[in-house]
């Protein structure tokens, strides 16, 4: 079975004006984040899900290297995240 | 000596409904009792428990609410760095144990509420002592005192590698491979504690039930450090009454401290535990537990403990008590190291502080 | 000096200061008023046990100093006598910094006009205790030269009237600014050079427990003969700027985030570069007319 990313408890995130912010109770990081991390995080707090999953429902515009862009994104955007405080795989 | 009825932290920890009927300048010195001893949050918890925190007048709730507000937080910040610790051990498959303050907030004991601690303990196998050394300097983890002769004295002598910091998040983190250090006069076989260890949530390894409480007893009773003395015996009140919920407890805990050796402290545990917070031990125990020293021998650390155990604050010592802590000081000492390596340690350790070397 | 026991109101905090050291009765006598005394009754609650006196019978006569005590407890190393009123000042920032989780605390100067205020977040050496000082000099309230003090669930900005400390140039920029300014006794070689106080107007104190609304955030940057300018900063970097301007936003996690949040909505928020004082007073004057 495929690894599942799911938000970590203490982690809020918000939309202002055009920007988008996040919050971990866990590392205490306040950061600015892309719009598309941010619907990542909005998926991931309906519930888990894996990496496929997220790189289909984010719907990433296609690009000359298509497949492999789209994936390396939301990959490296959970890389992060975990560090971060914000994600964890169960 | 100020028994301890007559002091309103030991009142109101006792009894917390005694608060009602507490004057604005009761609680003045409340509050800093509670500060200095470090139950702060504790006592906070306690009175919100019994639904008295709307009782209370707006300026000392303010403090009581402040140290609630920073708990919560505090937890986050233990679950992150217990998470951290036991990715980097479990990528090396080395087993270990999760000792005090961040055992009691990994296994939900009412000792964990309210507690604030600074570092972390844990316990590893000392012949792994070289592997998880290494993988925590590797992982951004390092050694606080980095002079040559800590560095010694902690290896050789004393149970725990010598204090880490993580040089990001500047956390501490100790690692023990005993409960005392290896110069002690009772040192127990560090296997049998292996052996009870249980797992609690997030697949961490904490002592026994009797075991937590009997390494908090050493600690407080061998290690001759007052500072939190009745931070500490508060703790100890909290892990028996929560323990004893099952009868059997009791019997269990003198069986065990006496397989480890560590009967001793233990029975210091009881007697002062019920002598300053009327934990309900049991008679019999209690009489077990005077058997333990002659009428002479108790008068001498009644003289010590019932002063060297009061919260830490001026309003509760009186003009015996920097002696009290002073004999505990060298007796914890003795305790820990034979007097023909002691005197070395001590002359070069006075020697370090008086030309500014020690850092302390 | 025998010591000299104050009880003082400084809302919203009660603070007890002993002390044995003459400069800082006299500074205390000075810079603060029959206000902010606390009359007689014993029943009273302190939230901070101060004191400031010689460490040691020793230190009394052999290069004197300072040491600041809270509950007993010294968190410093001592000072100098010669900056023992300073010392209480910073000393009492410290202690309100560490245990007062009641309220989100952000290092700004917070002023005051019409019923708005202006929260003005201070990086260091942006000059924003001279221009709280002189806006303070004409005419706005002063809620703080020092700390923003947000009630968390209201929002609103609690005043903590005290002197306003000024380093070096400032003192004879304000002095000259606003000659009928009370200034308290000059300390000089103090950690941050020369530092003065300022004693807070009439009009100030007589409001020491009113609340007010946040209106706008200024950041300020003092830059010698730039034009003035006044640029709108994002909401969003502002948070992330007032987290990191904050003495106890790490403390207050989740609810310190959806505060500073709530906080920027609906309001607005800016970088403000001068080299003028009276011209930014002028342009202050008039962001808080468009209502």
């Amino acid at each position: 079975m495929a690894v599942k990313y799911a938000l970590l408890e203490g982690v809020v995130f918000k939309h202002i004006d055009k920007q988008f912010l996040v919050y971990s109770s866990l590392s205490r990081e306040t950061l600015v984040v892309h719009e598309i991390a941010y619907k990542l995080l909005s998926l991931l707090k309906i519930h888990p899900r894996t990496d496929e999953e997220l790189t289909q429902l984010l719907n990433l515009e296609p690009l000359k290297d298509s497949e492999n862009h789209k994936k390396d994104f939301v990959d490296l955007t959970l890389e992060q995240f975990s560090r971060l405080g914000i994600v964890e795989t169960i | 000596m100020t028994p301890p009825e007559d002091i309103l932290l030991i009142q109101a920890i006792r009894q917390p409904e005694k608060t009602l009927s507490f004057k604005l300048d009761g609680w003045d010195i409340l509050i800093r009792q509670a500060r200095s001893a470090g139950v702060l949050t504790r006592l906070g918890l306690l009175l919100s428990e019994h639904h008295l925190l709307n009782k209370i007048p707006q300026q000392p709730l303010n403090h009581l609410k402040s140290a609630i507000v920073y708990f919560e937080q505090f937890e986050y910040t233990v679950a992150w760095e217990i998470k951290q610790i036991q990715e980097v051990l479990n990528k090396q498959n080395i087993p270990f144990v999760l000792l005090k303050g961040a055992a009691y907030h990994q296994a939900k004991n009412k000792a964990g509420a309210g507690r604030v601690f600074s570092d972390i303990d844990i316990l590893v196998k000392r012949e792994q002592l070289g592997e998880v050394e290494k993988v925590f300097l590797t992982s951004g983890w390092l050694f606080d005192k980095t002079n040559s002769y800590d560095q010694d004295y902690y290896r050789k002598w004393m149970h725990e590698l010598p204090p880490l910091r993580h040089f990001k998040r500047g956390t501490s983190l100790d690692i023990h491979h005993n409960l005392v250090p290896l110069t002690s006069k009772v040192c127990p076989d560090v296997k049998k504690l292996w052996m009870q260890a249980e797992t609690v949530k997030g697949g961490i390894l904490v002592l026994s039930p009797a075991d937590r409480v009997i390494h908090s007893a050493v600690h407080l009773f061998y290690d001759g450090e007052y500072e939190h003395g009745f931070r500490d015996i508060s703790d100890i009140d909290l892990l028996l009454r929560e323990f004893s919920k099952d009868e059997k407890f009791w019997k269990s805990l003198i069986s065990r401290s006496t397989e480890l050796g560590l009967k001793e402290p233990v029975c210091y545990a009881l007697r002062y535990c019920y002598y300053f917070l009327k934990t309900p031990v049991p008679k019999d125990v209690l009489n077990l537990v005077v058997k333990q020293h002659g009428e002479i021998r108790w008068a001498i650390m009644d003289f010590l403990f019932k002063r060297a155990l009061l919260p830490n604050h001026s309003t509760c010592q009186d003009r015996w008590n920097d002696f009290a802590i002073f004999v505990l000081y060298i007796r914890g000492h003795l305790l820990r190291m034979p007097l023909y390596l002691l005197i070395p340690h001590l002359l070069r350790k006075g020697w370090m502080r008086l030309s500014g070397k020690a850092g302390h | 000096m025998p010591v000299q026991v104050y009880d003082l109101s400084i809302p919203p905090f009660q603070i007890r200061l002993e002390t044995d050291i003459s400069l800082v009765s006299d500074s205390i006598e000075k810079l603060y008023s029959k206000e902010n005394l606390l009359i007689g009754n014993e029943n009273q609650f302190f939230d901070f046990h101060i004191k400031v006196t010689t460490p040691t019978l020793y230190r009394k006569y052999f290069r004197p100093q300072a040491q600041f005590f809270s509950d007993g407890k010294a968190p410093f190393k001592p000072l100098p006598i010669s900056q023992a009123y300073p010392f209480f000042e910073w000393g009492l920032n410290w202690c309100i910094a560490s245990y007062t989780y009641q309220y989100l605390i952000l290092h700004a100067a917070v002023i005051e006009k019409n019923n708005q205020a202006i929260i003005l977040p201070g990086k260091p050496g942006a000059g924003k205790s001279t221009l709280c000082a002189a806006l303070v000099c004409s005419g706005w309230r002063l809620l703080s030269d020092e700390m923003a003090v947000i009630d968390l669930q209201t929002l609103e900005l609690l005043p903590v009237v005290r002197p306003v400390s000024l380093k070096n140039e400032s003192i004879e920029i304000i002095s000259e600014f606003a000659p009928d300014a009370e200034f308290g006794d000059t300390f000089f070689d103090t950690a941050k050079g020369v530092v003065s106080h300022l004693k807070p107007p009439e009009e100030s104190m007589k409001n020491n427990r009113r609340r007010a609304k946040a209106h706008t955030i200024i950041f300020p940057q003092f830059t010698s003969q730039a034009d003035m300018k006044l640029t709108k900063k994002s909401r969003a970097e502002t948070v992330l700027e007032l987290a990191r301007n904050s003495f106890n936003y790490s403390v207050l996690g989740q609810q310190g985030f959806d505060v500073l949040c709530e906080l920027v909505t609906e309001i607005n928020c800016f970088e403000f570069e001068y080299s003028s004082l009276d011209e930014a007073i002028k342009q202050f004057e008039t962001l808080i007319e468009k209502k």
